[in-house]
């Protein structure tokens, strides 16, 4: 069969350039190293709290780290101890809140003997709450766990820098 | 001669990275995966004893309070003498168009709280107690800004940007009734 003049030309440089196109994946690597170590700087380690969708915490500055506690989650609706709800937000303004402070002794007896640290500043607990909780709120939250024996409150707080 | 110059072409050396790229195409997406995007961290909280009567009033223990109003943040020292003031200020919103938002001026309440450290640096060096007393409806938002306020402050020395202590032992209270 006759080629067309184009058929022919492209043949022959096919036979002319034998050699495989080939792949440059070197700024692929690039990126791709930089991007592993940024990540692995970046993830850290593993978060003991788990932020909520619910939940808006305020933004503070602190750098302290959180550590291993009982956590109190107080949301629009409900207060939940470890992600169980105790007492709905109503019934705990109305001030019923029976069921938080039984799940609160509970949890204390299950651990009865304290550390040295534990007997000195209470047990510890962490709040996180909205940030647009009013005070009158948040405060009787720390004095039903404060008479349960966990006085050592931390607020977990969203950390943003430092302006200027 | 002529047959020393002439070079056998050699094809280039190809490096098989295949095995690598692998192993860069599982780790990104499970770094990506672990990577934290908003960091929750705490501020430790001083309460005090609720069993106990009230020590705040002892004679040689002088209480700092910080009173957060409606309006205004008062600074006490000791406990119901005034010594400063913060207003409100107008803040600007970030997006154009948005109504300016009215909050409190923290920046005025560090230069506070640093002349008062200063102050106390002679009398009390030991100081790191501050009460913060809230009236009942400041939202949460305002009583952590606060605290991050009176709990230290950041300076300039030579070029690094170093963070100085205030008073990190923070006790959360009532505001007392304003009189009038």
């Amino acid at each position: 069969m006759r080629m067309s003049r184009t058929a022919k030309r492209m043949s022959q440089n096919n036979s002319r350039m034998k050699n495989v196109a080939k792949l440059n994946l070197v700024s692929l690597m690039d990126i791709f190293t930089i991007l592993v170590f940024f990540l692995l700087f970046n993830s850290g380690d593993s978060e003991i709290l788990q932020s909520n969708k619910e939940i808006e915490l305020p933004q503070s500055v602190s750098e302290q780290q959180p550590v291993e506690s009982l956590i109190i989650m107080v949301t629009e609706q409900e207060i939940l101890i470890e992600g169980r709800e105790v007492v709905s937000m109503d019934e705990f303004l109305a001030g019923e809140y029976q069921g938080f402070t039984d799940e609160l002794d509970y949890r204390a007896s299950k651990r009865a003997s304290l550390s040295d640290e534990e007997n000195i500043l209470g047990r510890p607990i962490t709040i996180m709450a909205n940030s647009d909780l009013e005070y009158t709120v948040l405060k009787q939250v720390m004095a039903v766990s404060a008479q349960s024996g966990y006085r050592n409150i931390s607020l977990a707080v969203s950390k943003v820098a430092r302006e200027g | 001669m002529r047959r020393l110059t002439k070079r056998v072409e050699q094809p280039d050396a190809e490096l098989d990275i295949t095995a690598f790229m692998n192993l860069m195409i599982v780790l990104v997406p499970v770094l990506l995966m672990s990577m934290v995007f908003n960091h929750i961290t705490v501020l430790e909280l001083n309460l005090p004893d609720l069993t106990g009567g009230t020590t705040s009033d002892s004679g040689d223990n002088k209480q700092l309070e910080v009173v957060i109003r409606e309006d205004d943040i008062q600074v006490f020292y000791p406990s119901q003498a005034l010594i400063a003031t913060v207003d409100k200020i107008q803040v600007p919103a970030e997006d154009e168009g948005a109504e300016p938002t009215i909050s409190y001026d923290f920046d005025k309440l560090s230069t506070v709280m640093q002349a008062v450290k200063k102050q106390l640096i002679q009398s009390d060096p030991e100081k790191r107690d501050v009460l913060i007393l809230s009236e009942p409806q400041i939202d949460y938002q305002a009583i952590i800004s606060t605290m991050d306020t009176v709990r230290s402050y950041t300076s300039v020395v030579v070029t690094d940007v170093v963070e100085v202590e205030l008073f990190p032992s923070i006790s959360l209270g009532d505001a007392p009734e304003v009189v009038q």
